[in-house]
């Protein structure tokens, strides 16, 4: 054969090969059997089952903190490889969750008891707060409480500040971080400790029934903020923070102790005997639900277990009691282990190498038809091998058509059930709330405005900072560097460009974030860690490189005649500038802003680790705040089932983003392309 | 006083603009370079404490002074093999096809169109559109090497093809006319004279894609990758969390030690990615001078 | 004139070997004059001991091969080639006697009075009167409405455009043909009213006849300033200008009137480029 025939076989047939042995992979690794352990739930259990997960053999147990809730969702899915193996739970199973596991054949189950836990309201180490009552946490917390101006009737909760509760207490602004509603401790915390002072408060004022239905809510006007799965991290947020309380598990209090201290709630203060004992108000028992089915699944997974309760990790100073586990006496022992064998998605194969078969032959068919007439392939093979190079044009192409089919089913799913006008125009965006209640969804509480404000102030601070000195920058490098320190610059840029989005997140996290709370404080103006500002700034420092790159390609494209024409008689180079070259270069500096716009919309990242994640309908750049990306994030962490509005919501917001987005990048690229500048991909 | 000298109020306030404009523009220039440095600088400072041989050579762990970074270097650099592997030469094909074989109208144009806006999505999309279809329909793996580069591979196919189509337009027109003036056909074109020149450019663009997507944490959060994988990979289907993903969770928690080593672990992602980037650049730079 | 350029070396003052070109290329009354000018860009010369005297009202060419140095010689002339920091120049410009670039000098008053029209004409995005109302704007040399468009309809009658375009004035320029974007551009510098007139291959892309107008308007214009141009063909120098400077690989080889170095070239080079022998 001769020599081009051979490098036309190679490009051809190198894209088709290359999607077809991805597939020979995966499909055997979505078929066979795991050789590792998956353990999804409670993030209070998860450091206890990751220093457990360090210690096995082989390779590692994945460990997912999702909140008991989402685990134990994730856990009923049924049988097989990709269902986790281990339930972590802070509290027990609810009997429509184990009917739910039931139905779904996830049967027999062992519930083992782990040890205990109590729920533990921490203030950073001297705060000012050092004993509650039970009855003054849930007047601080509840939705509805009883009309402190004396009317029998409940109205909504209207106390700001803790001293409103009780004479003694100081007159901080009530601000608790708990976590959210998918987290088992949030349930416990419900039912422990904000239930049975409702009901006290229902015996002294009774109230129809549909008071006593709430009486489990917590407050949504931003006094109690949902602060991630993650008890140390709560922790993390309220170093920055000297008038908010935390809602975490014992455990984190333990591995904590020079950053927060305990309130004592009804004068019990919580320690490992009283927790132990029970006399601790808010204790309560950990749970590891294990699938009896999956013992011949997994190798290693029955030694897993009894890891758990080894003395190395329960005994006295054993490393799980060290982390803040609190252990009990015994475990209970589960169901008779049985070896009914496992139904693997075996046919998930067959269905991989249909599809990919169809995909080739339909590329195969629609490239060769595609092929341009004006050249005529030669012979018949070639056109087989152009045929070949299309198929992977085609499941490019499919790309799209898959985007949207997934963005798009689950958001027409989701507006049968909630109206489009409440998620389009509503200013109050609470989907948690919505979803525990198990309410009909039209609460109100899924109204995107608050976070379309999130994103769009991000990206407005970010802005703020960044065009300036990027086109400036960018005005010196075009008009006044010479051609060493233009090369220098351009390459100074491009790599800055590269940096990721984690490292600044990790800057704003650590320093932007208190920074900006220290200058508040310092000027009188309350401010946590964690604030739309310091997320915007972030933003905007990335945003340098992307915005002085894009702005340097539009300068680029300009004719330079005309400014040349303008030097020669005897204009300054500001002059030119000025006159001729910014007004032509106009529009595409625009379409550049437009680009930076959009990708500040997209940014997650630096959202999520500095910004707070609070939806709020304010302006105020000290407070937190949260994006739709960062919603999307959230609302994600740890849903399997499709079939429910919390599952589809990521994917409503999805394509939101996208509407956004799209149709500004698509005007930005027609003003581009009038200039003939095609931006780079890169950024 | 020669008509030259004789430097009127509006010329004296006219040289004194440019001066003051070009010291603005400088001064911006400094400015930025500055706030760039500022993030490495300041987790340079950091992590001081983190960066000892224990720190890279150690798996996860819940515990500060245990906890390293060996776990999520090589779940990284397990997922980069996808997207070298698959997403690459896909990407490139893909751009060939448009560039080079396909019409200007009708379905290419499409197909040209849709990639476009493909590559302008924010990569938090792609994750969702991973989760529905990676994770339920295809069954990957959760929180495995071999699922993270697919995710990645999926985020970064349409900005692949794009870079590809920009490196292979920036092929001179002759090149292609000189091919079919002999009578090559066009595919004979494309391999004998077009890509031998563009290759260079269009790697370049392959290495710079793959420091994107080694630095990408936001569709990996959607597939769960927000979680603990105890241990290290040696295979792409055994559990691992990325570098990015690994610096968030230190990143959050509130132990110095962990902020330390987070800070040590992004400034080593940095480095990766800035080595991939040169090469990339260097890669391009060299195809425009041959 | 010996074939042999190194015979015709003379020591200078600072005792550097320097060659004078052939012809005249002094001038008893230069509006400008160049006084050991040598051009460089980093380290490599661009254009060396250049010698060279320009007469008031009338047309000097500067003719030579495609990278001879032409361009780099003629924007020195106004100092517009220092805005490329890597080029250095040696040696005096004197404008009037005055040394263009010694302290003090305010530049852009000197390209108030020596304008340069650089090569392909470009229209700036404003209408036509703004355009040629550009300079005098920016030199503040219209104080009023008045005088303002008493420049542009006299610089526009200048450059013989007035008549074609006197309807459409506040209308944009894209409708105008290439020769009228060239005398467009040459009544934006006249409305400056400026001394010398500086023009870097003024013809190029214009056809035949065009050209030919073009050419006879600047020979015209000799009339109200002084105009130096460069070209690369010696035939067309030798239709609109009354004297030649011919530049070869930077170096100034022969300056003499129009007749007398086309018909009767004292330099082997010169003839060689004027018998089309080097391109």
């Amino acid at each position: 054969m001769s020599r081009g025939a051979l490098a036309e076989w190679r490009i051809s047939l190198a894209p088709a090969a290359a999607v077809a042995a991805a597939l020979l992979v995966a499909a055997p690794a979505g078929a066979a059997p795991r050789s590792h352990a998956v353990i999804a739930g409670s993030s209070t259990v998860f450091p206890f089952a990751a220093a457990v997960a360090e210690r096995a053999p082989g390779p590692g147990p994945l460990v997912l903190p999702m909140g008991s809730g989402a685990g134990i969702a994730w856990f009923c899915e049924g049988l097989g490889a990709h269902t986790p193996d281990i339930a972590l739970a802070s509290r027990a199973m609810t009997p429509d969750e184990a009917s739910g596991c039931r139905v779904a054949g996830v049967t027999p189950l062992e519930p083992m008891l782990l040890g205990r836990d109590g729920i533990v309201l921490v203030a950073p180490v001297g705060g000012a707060i050092a004993a509650l009552t039970l009855s003054e946490l849930w007047r601080a917390l509840a939705a509805r409480v009883p009309d402190p101006a004396g009317g029998t009737e409940w109205v909504a909760n209207p106390y700001r500040s803790w001293s409103d509760l009780r004479a003694g207490l100081p007159a901080m602004p009530i601000r608790v971080l708990g976590p959210p509603a998918t987290s088992g401790t949030r349930d416990a915390f419900a039912a422990l400790a904000l239930r049975p002072a409702c009901e006290a408060a229902l015996l002294d004022h009774p109230q129809p029934d549909g008071e006593r239905r709430q009486c489990g809510e917590l407050r949504r006007d931003g006094a109690w903020q949902d602060a991630g799965e993650n008890d140390d991290a709560l922790v993390g947020r309220l170093r920055g923070d000297a008038a908010a309380l935390g809602v975490v598990g014992f455990g984190a209090l333990v591995r904590n102790p020079d950053r927060i201290s305990a309130v004592c709630l009804d004068g019990v203060c919580p320690t490992k005997e009283k927790i132990q004992a029970g006399t601790y108000p808010l204790a309560r028992p950990l749970y590891l639900y294990l699938k009896t089915a999956h013992r011949a699944l997994v190798p290693g997974l029955d030694a897993l277990v009894d890891v758990f309760f080894t003395p190395e990790a329960v005994g006295p100073g054993g490393y799980l009691v060290r982390l803040g586990l609190v252990p009990t006496e015994s475990r209970q022992a589960g169901g008779v282990p049985s070896s009914h064998a496992v139904p693997g998605p075996g046919d998930l194969a067959a269905r991989i190498f249909g599809i990919a078969l169809v995909t080739v032959l339909l590329g195969l068919v629609a490239g060769s038809a595609l092929v341009r007439r004006a050249a005529p392939a030669r012979r018949g093979v070639e056109r087989l091998l152009v045929g070949a190079l299309w198929s992977s044009a085609v499941v490019t192409a499919a790309l799209l058509a898959l985007v949207l089919a997934s963005l798009v089913v689950p958001t027409l799913n989701f507006f049968l059930q909630v109206s489009p006008l409440a998620f389009l125009a509503g200013t109050h965006w609470s989907p948690e709330s919505a979803i525990r209640t198990s309410q009909a969804v039209g609460e109100g509480a899924f109204g995107v405005l608050p976070v379309l404000l999130g994103s769009v102030l991000v990206a407005l601070i970010a802005l703020a900072l960044a065009l300036p000195l990027a086109l400036a920058a960018a005005l010196h490098g075009f008009a006044w560097a010479g051609r060493r320190q233009r090369r220098a610059w351009r390459f100074g840029i491009r790599l800055a460009a590269l940096v990721p989005a984690v490292v600044y997140g990790l800057f704003a996290a650590l320093t932007v974030g208190p920074g900006v709370a220290a200058v508040a404080a310092a000027l009188g103006v309350g401010a946590s860690a964690q604030s739309t500002l310091a997320a915007g700034l972030v933003v905007g420092v990335m945003l340098l490189p992307v915005l002085a790159v894009r702005i340097e390609e539009v300068l680029a494209a300009v004719p330079l005649a005309a400014a040349e024409a303008a030097l020669g008689l005897g204009a300054t180079r500001w002059e030119a500038l000025r006159d001729i070259v910014l007004p032509a270069a106009g529009p595409g500096i625009g379409a550049g802003v437009l680009l930076a716009v959009t990708r500040a919309l997209g940014e997650t990242v630096i959202v999520l680790m500095a910004a707070g994640l609070v939806a709020a309908w304010t302006l105020d750049p000290l407070g937190a705040t949260t994006t739709l990306t960062a919603e999307i994030v959230s609302l994600m962490a740890g849903t399997h089932a499709l079939d429910n509005v919390r599952t589809q919501l990521p994917f409503v917001l999805g394509l939101f983003l996208a509407m956004i987005v799209l149709p500004l990048n698509a005007w930005a690229l027609r003003i581009l392309r009038r200039s003939d500048v095609t931006p780079s991909p890169v950024f | 006083m020669s008509p030259l000298r004789r430097s009127s109020e509006l010329a004296a306030g006219r040289q004194r603009r440019e001066r003051a404009v070009r010291a603005v523009a400088l001064a911006s220039v400094l400015l930025m370079a500055l706030l760039l440095a500022l993030p490495l600088l300041d987790l340079l400072r950091r992590a001081g404490a983190g960066l000892e041989w224990g720190t890279f050579a150690r798996p996860d762990s819940v515990d500060a002074m245990a906890a390293g970074m060996a776990g999520a270097l090589s779940a990284s650099a397990m997922a980069m093999l996808p997207v070298l592997l698959v997403a690459t030469p896909v990407g490139l094909a893909v751009a060939i096809c448009l560039e080079e074989l396909a019409g200007r109208r009708g379905a290419a144009r499409w197909v040209d169109d849709s990639i476009r806006h493909l590559a302008m999505l924010p990569p938090v999309v792609y994750g969702l559109l991973a989760f529905g279809g990676l994770v339920v329909v295809f069954g990957l793996p959760v929180g495995t090497p071999l699922l993270a580069g697919a995710v990645l591979g999926l985020a970064v196919l349409p900005r692949l093809v794009l870079a590809g189509q920009l490196s292979l337009r920036r092929v001179p027109a002759e090149v292609r006319e000189a091919g079919f003036a002999m009578g090559a056909s066009r595919l004979q074109v494309v391999t004998g004279h077009v890509l031998p020149r563009a290759a260079p450019a269009m790697l370049g663009a392959a290495f710079s894609m793959l420091a994107r997507a080694l630095g990408e944490a936001a569709p990996l959060l959607l597939v769960g990758f927000a979680a603990f994988a105890a241990g290290v990979p040696h295979g792409m289907t055994e559990p691992g969390v990325p570098l990015p993903v690994l610096v968030m969770r230190w990143g959050a928690l509130p132990e110095p030690l962990f902020a330390a080593k987070a800070a040590a672990a992004a400034l080593l992602l940095v480095a990766s990615v800035v080595v991939l980037g040169v090469v990339g650049g260097l890669l391009e730079r060299r195809g425009d001078r041959a | 004139m010996s074939a042999n350029p190194a015979r015709d070396a003379t020591p200078g003052d600072d005792g550097v070997l320097r060659v004078r070109a052939a012809g005249h290329p002094a001038h008893p009354d230069p509006v400008l004059e160049c006084r050991n000018l040598s051009v460089f860009r980093e380290q490599d010369p661009i254009v060396t001991g250049v010698e060279l005297g320009f007469g008031r009202h009338e047309v000097t060419a500067i003719v030579g091969a495609p990278g001879a140095g032409k361009t780099a010689l003629l924007k020195a002339l106004n100092r517009m080639v220092e805005l490329d920091p890597e080029i250095r120049t040696v040696g005096q410009v004197l404008f009037n006697g005055e040394d263009v670039r010694s302290a003090g000098v305010d530049v852009l008053a000197l390209r108030a009075r020596v304008v340069l029209v650089p090569a392909s004409p470009t229209p700036f995005r404003m209408s036509l009167f703004n355009n040629v109302a550009y300079g005098p704007r920016l030199h503040g040399l219209a104080p009023d409405r008045t005088e303002l468009e008493r420049r542009v309809r006299a610089s526009l009658e200048a450059a013989g455009l007035f008549d074609e375009v006197r309807e459409r004035l506040h209308g944009g320029c894209e409708a105008l043909r290439p020769e009228q974007l060239h005398r467009l551009c040459i009544a934006r510098a006249l409305a400056l009213e400026p001394e010398v007139l500086l023009f870097e291959d003024p013809c190029r892309g214009l056809d035949p006849t065009a050209a030919a107008r073009l050419e006879d308007l600047l020979s015209g214009l000799a009339r109200r300033c002084s105009v130096v141009l460069t070209v690369q063909s010696m035939q067309t120098a030798g239709r609109v200008a009354r004297r030649i400077a011919f530049l070869h690989a930077g170096r100034l080889i022969e300056v003499n009137e129009a007749d007398e170095l086309l018909t009767k070239p004292r330099h082997r080079l010169t003839e060689a480029y004027v018998t089309g022998r080097i391109a």
